[in-house]
């Protein structure tokens, strides 16, 4: 199956990142039902150019304009693109800071929360600004396991799903703030991946109905339809390098990541907004 | 001495305090900004010349308390150690109760293990030029081939850093700049740099224009500097801002003081500065080589034939000053800042506004008000129990 048209890839304003993304992403051979829910399958391999068009907003901004020069691209919108970003070196060496503090006493990780806030006024200021009610949550997963996400009932990995909340009503329609997962930042001192179906809720919908299928009532029921009906699919792996995260759209997709190839635990930082969301 | 009152004798100018003097216009850099107009000249200052210049400088009565001795206004480094020992002995000679601190601002390419012993030997006081991160610095700091030249400049500061000289540095800030605090921060960090200033891109000499001209930049300029401000002073140890602790000295200052006198760069002869040939000039260092059509060029004479006191009697000096001094009068009746600055620097008055008898320039909105401000904000935040005001007031 062709990839379908859906969110594309742009490096966030106001930072400077090395997208490369050939190097960057891959895409997978589709999807399989496993444990308590749907998991991205292999082979990986890189986009071609027309996937990579699709796939990638616009030229990466590379060199900025000096005076006299044209101005760089027109800035990607937030909620039409997923967007790479990166916290500073000195945000992450806090955490770690902490983390040793916490292994010190055997007790949790102290100052959290102010972690948080300064994670959350880093992004403000560049204006990747998470809502008054933001949560934070550092979600660490074993070297090697395949997925983020935990099913609460069974402690089992619960595999891709989406970044809005899957008990909300189908389709989702045109509301400004839904409750989901407003991005993620690795924390590790490893590169580690995110796995996404880039599919917007339009899309999704559009694939639904072009094959006839019954209009499902939530999120979570659009999501398990359409996975079950194309595994072939190709899903996306962005690299994260230390310090990179992705801003996810409003309108939310289909996300997890995995600590596969992993030596160390892999650490992600959640960002939701409305209590928690998706993953 | 008022504001508007012509000097009429060398004892009513000066005293000097910073003395700059230019080895060689030469840059072996070719930065998008700079304000250099004769940066490709290789000439070189003769030893004579300098002998001429520092007995001019003690004859004229300036030095009447510490100065500095700036070596700038191209690479000062593109010319040999050789000389500067030569120099070092002629500065002894010609000032032996002189005291004096020398300082070298640099692009940093072309420090070695005989530049730091040089430095170590004589107290030098080290500044380098560099912009951050590559992604920024390389965009205007380049060589005449147009490569980037952050690799050159890190090769100079871990020299600087193995031999344990500690230098400051000076960034300029460009519209791009100010969307990246944190990232400046890290990279000040990671290289061992424990000093920093921002010099706002100016429009000065040929550099005709600025990015920070653009709508906009006060609001932005303001938000990056208490980001910055933030990011340093909570550093362990804190990273020294020059701007931050001369905002802080100014309101400290401001509040036990009467009306400030005029400034080192407004008031006649403060600065002196020198070119390669013995040609001087007084006020803003940018001036030194360009002329204009009113006042002709800003050099106001030769070390080897002009005598301080015949250029305070020459008409070209009077009206240079009555037209300073003009300006600084009117920051003093218009601007609220005044008490904490002492009126703008003329050299942007120029270049900006086309006479020195103006107001307001880039450099004031960003380098004086937006920082006084910042400042201001951030030790109303941070009462004196949590700020080392002994640190600040330096």
């Amino acid at each position: 199956m062709k990839l379908l048209p859906g969110y594309r890839l742009a490096v966030a304003p106001r930072f400077h990142i090395d997208a490369d993304w050939p190097t960057r992403l891959r895409l997978g051979a589709g999807t399989e039902v496993g444990d308590d829910g749907f998991f991205p399958r292999g082979p990986w391999r890189e986009p071609t150019a027309d996937e990579l068009a699709a796939l990638v907003a616009a030229p990466p901004p590379g060199v900025l304009p000096v005076i006299g020069e044209p101005t760089a691209v027109p800035a990607p919108s937030p909620d039409d693109h997923v967007l790479l970003f990166q916290i500073p070196e000195h945000l992450r060496a806090a955490w770690w800071r902490r983390v040793d503090a916490a292994a010190e006493t055997g007790g949790p990780i102290p100052g959290f929360e102010e972690f948080a806030a300064e994670v959350a006024e880093f992004l403000a200021f560049k204006r990747l600004d998470t809502a008054g009610s933001a949560r934070m949550e550092a979600v660490v997963t074993e070297a090697g396991a395949r997925s983020i996400r935990v099913d609460p009932d069974t402690g089992r990995p619960s595999g891709l799903g989406p970044t809005i909340a899957p008990w909300l009503a189908w389709p989702t329609g045109d509301r400004p703030t839904l409750p989901r997962l407003h991005a993620v930042v690795n924390l590790a001192d490893e590169a580690t991946g995110v796995v996404i179906v880039n599919l917007t809720p339009t899309g999704l919908a559009a694939e639904l109905d072009r094959r006839r299928l019954a209009v499902p009532a939530t999120v979570g029921e659009s999501i398990a339809t359409f996975l079950h009906t194309c595994p072939d699919h190709p899903p996306l792996r962005v690299r994260l390098a230390p310090g990179e995260g992705c801003r996810l759209p409003a309108g939310g997709l289909i996300l997890d990541a995995d600590a596969t190839g992993h030596e160390e635990p892999g650490v992600m930082l959640l960002i939701s907004e409305d209590g928690r969301a998706g993953v | 001495m008022s504001d508007t009152a012509t000097p009429a004798a060398r004892d009513e100018v000066g005293p000097l305090e910073l003395l700059v003097v230019q080895p060689t216009p030469f840059c072996n850099l070719d930065c998008s900004y700079c304000y250099l107009p004769n940066r490709t000249d290789t000439r070189r200052m003769s030893l004579a010349t300098l002998d001429h210049a520092l007995a001019w400088v003690a004859n004229s009565g300036l030095v009447r308390d510490p100065f500095s001795l700036l070596w700038h206004a191209g690479e000062p480094l593109v010319v040999p150690v050789a000389w500067y020992e030569e120099a070092a002995e002629l500065l002894r000679r010609r000032g032996e109760h002189w005291q004096v601190v020398q300082s070298f601002q640099t692009n940093a390419t072309l420090i070695d293990d005989e530049w730091c012993r040089y430095f170590l030997r004589h107290q030098i006081d080290v500044g380098v030029s560099v912009d951050g991160p590559a992604f920024l610095h390389d965009r205007h700091r380049r060589t005449r081939g147009g490569k980037g030249t952050l690799d050159r400049v890190l090769r100079g500061i871990e020299t600087l850093n193995a031999n344990r000289i500690p230098f400051k540095v000076i960034t300029v800030l460009t519209s791009e700049s100010l969307d990246y605090p944190d990232e400046l921060f890290d990279f000040y960090r990671e290289h061992g740099i424990g000093s920093v200033g921002f010099n706002p891109e100016e429009v000065e000499g040929p550099n005709t224009a600025s990015s920070l001209q653009e709508d906009g930049t006060v609001p932005r300029f303001r938000r990056f500097l208490a980001r910055f401000l933030e990011l340093a002073r909570s550093a362990d140890p804190p990273l020294q801002v020059r701007e931050f602790e001369q905002s802080a000295a100014a309101l400290l200052h401001a509040r036990h003081a009467g009306p400030p006198r005029r400034t080192q760069e407004n008031r006649p002869f403060g600065i002196v500065n020198i070119d390669c040939e013995g040609n001087f000039s007084t006020y803003s260092p940018e001036l030194l080589g360009v002329e204009s059509t009113r006042h002709g060029p800003f050099a106001l004479g030769n070390v080897a034939s002009d005598s301080l006191e015949s250029v305070l009697a020459s008409p070209r000096f009077a009206r240079m000053e009555a037209e300073v001094a003009e300006g600084v009068r009117m920051c003093r009746e218009s601007c609220r800042y005044f008490p904490f600055c002492g009126g703008g620097p003329p050299g942007n008055k120029h270049f900006e506004n086309g006479t020195f008898a103006s107001t307001e320039t880039l450099f004031c909105r960003l380098h004086m008000k937006s920082c006084l401000d910042v400042t201001a904000d951030w030790l109303e935040r941070h009462p004196p129990a949590a700020c080392a005001t002994d640190e600040v007031a330096t």
